[in-house]
């Protein structure tokens, strides 16, 4: 369904991508996640064939995505911000981008629209960041694209709304199995959902793995200094704090039965690291000085 | 569905009111002109209909290109976006075409001679209705050309690329008028006029090919095309 094979893009004279590899065959959804300036919209853009690789290839559901009519039907990117003219209202919008997609389900278009409590013949230019977030969500969801693909969905949304439409987006791929990708700057809010996490850094996909696997790995250490790092040099140190005597470290190491052990018999505490921010340490620049040290 | 039917209702959508709009006016400035005509005896010409729908199309590309984004976010392409904003101002141009002609001749047939408004194709002796479509049909496909082919350079290019662009343009054309005797190209158009309007459609038509080819591969952002490949690091 997605195979990116070697794929760089350059912008001006420098990489914003390099070296992407990533294959997909099976429906499902994946969480993708990076920094600011990482490079998510840009891999987004170029699959969903704004945006053409300065070398390498993508393909999307079997059709190279860009400046191809017959892949419009296989992808489907929204935006964050995504452009709607001043001159259209709802039911401009789901005119509009039915006719772009074969597998369009105005039933559920519909449905949304109820459920969201969008204003149908209200100018789109008149709504809330939200209410915009709300329509643009209806759109990608109801294009039943065999990959849909959302940049930062549930910014402007409420609590009551982010969970409507994470309860919406689940129905949907049980219903309608097929690629869903979800770019995120907080990875917690939509790792419940995917069962698989993309991480871009550094200008290129660091990982892309199960995420019940990727969750279980940032593990902080903390004790006395010489116990600490009796253990933590064996592995990439993420973070380090010190207290006097005291040392606080984030490794990138499973959090495991085997390490709990090892911890308890050198007399040092360990608990499993917030998933942000292991990925936040994974993605920080002194992490790569540490690991390379 | 035609994969055309998308692009083109949003480009239509876009362009709609401009030239509804420009309708509205042009049948005002009929009535008026239809007034002043009565007062003048039908002497000297009063004026021109077509000043607005002239002006509409040399500026339509300017107003049309904000469908671009909202095709592109729809997962439309850059070459469905072009074709469908070249088949919708066709359209137009022939709606605008109808128009001016059936103005035109409601005013001459009605009024007769008290109706004294020029039209592109007074020029010509031995005009008959269709010819005086025609001929509004060319003019306003020139206008087209140009006003698309000056828009899809300011948008690869950017402002101020445009801009330096034009500066060089102005000065090529002064120096031109000072070294060049223009008479013989004024003979050229009164005595063949039709020939002559031709040849200036034949030049948008390949400012319009031009256009196309620009705008395959468009950038998404005004003014991000590259001329010059950057070497990479």
């Amino acid at each position: 369904m997605i195979n990116l094979d070697n794929v760089a893009f350059a912008y001006d004279n420098k990489y914003i991508l390099k070296d992407i590899n990533l294959i997909e065959n099976n429906p499902v959804i994946i969480g993708l996640w990076g920094r600011n300036g990482s490079g998510k919209t840009t891999l987004m853009k170029l699959l969903s064939g704004l945006e053409h690789p300065t070398s390498g290839t993508v393909h999307v559901d079997g059709e190279i995505p860009y400046n191809n009519i017959e892949a419009m039907n296989h992808v489907a990117f929204m935006q964050e911000d995504h452009p709607y003219s001043d001159l259209w209202n709802v039911n401009d919008a789901l005119n509009y981008a039915s006719n772009f997609n074969d597998k369009w389900d105005q039933a559920l278009a519909d449905q949304l629209i109820e459920i969201f409590q969008l204003p149908r013949k209200k100018k789109i230019r008149k709504f809330s960041k939200g209410m915009k977030t709300m329509l643009t969500i209806a759109i990608g969801l109801a294009s039943k694209a065999p990959v849909t693909i959302f940049d930062e969905p549930s910014n402007g949304l409420d609590a009551h709304m982010r969970k409507q439409f994470y309860d919406i987006l689940l129905d949907s791929f049980e219903e309608d199995p097929r690629v869903i990708l979800l770019s995120t700057h907080h990875i917690e809010e939509v790792e419940p959902l995917c069962e698989k996490i993309a991480i871009i850094d550094n200008n290129t996909l660091l990982t892309y793995q199960d995420t019940e696997s990727l969750k279980t790995r940032g593990v902080h250490l903390s004790g006395t200094s010489d116990a600490v790092n009796a253990i933590a040099e064996q592995y990439t140190i993420l973070e380090e704090r010190k207290l006097g005597k005291q040392l606080n470290v984030m490794i990138d190491a499973p959090y495991t039965e085997a390490l709990k052990q090892e911890a308890f018999s050198h007399g040092v505490s360990i608990e499993k690291a917030p998933f942000q921010d292991y990925l936040v340490n994974l993605t920080k620049k002194e992490a790569k000085l540490h690991a390379h040290a | 569905m035609h994969t055309l039917n998308g692009p083109f209702k949003i480009v239509a959508k876009e362009t709609g009111i401009t030239f509804y709009i420009s309708i509205f006016v042009t049948v005002a400035i009929f009535a008026l002109f239809i007034f002043l005509s009565s007062l003048s005896s039908g002497a000297n010409s009063v004026g021109a209909l077509f000043g607005p729908f002239y002006i509409v199309f040399l500026t339509l590309p300017f107003i049309f290109f904000k469908a671009y984004r909202f095709i592109l976010g729809l997962g439309g392409t850059r070459t469905q976006f072009v074709l469908s904003a070249y088949l919708s101002s066709i359209l137009f141009i022939i709606a605008a075409s109808v128009v001016l002609t059936l103005l035109h001749f409601i005013g001459t047939n009605l009024f007769e001679d008290s109706y004294s408004v020029f039209h592109m194709a007074d020029i010509l002796t031995d005009a008959n209705i269709f010819m005086y479509f025609w001929i509004d049909f060319l003019w306003l496909f020139i206008l087209f050309g140009i006003g698309m082919f000056a828009q899809v350079i300011n948008f690869n290019m950017g402002t101020m690329r445009t801009l330096i662009l034009l500066g060089l343009v102005i000065l090529a054309s002064i120096s031109i008028y000072f070294y060049i005797d223009f008479g013989p190209l004024f003979e050229f158009i009164m005595t063949d006029y039709t020939l002559f309007i031709h040849i200036l459609a034949g030049g948008s038509l390949i400012l319009l090919v031009l256009s196309y080819f620009m705008m395959r591969n468009a950038p998404l952002e005004r003014g991000d095309r590259k001329i010059v490949k950057p070497s990479i690091k």
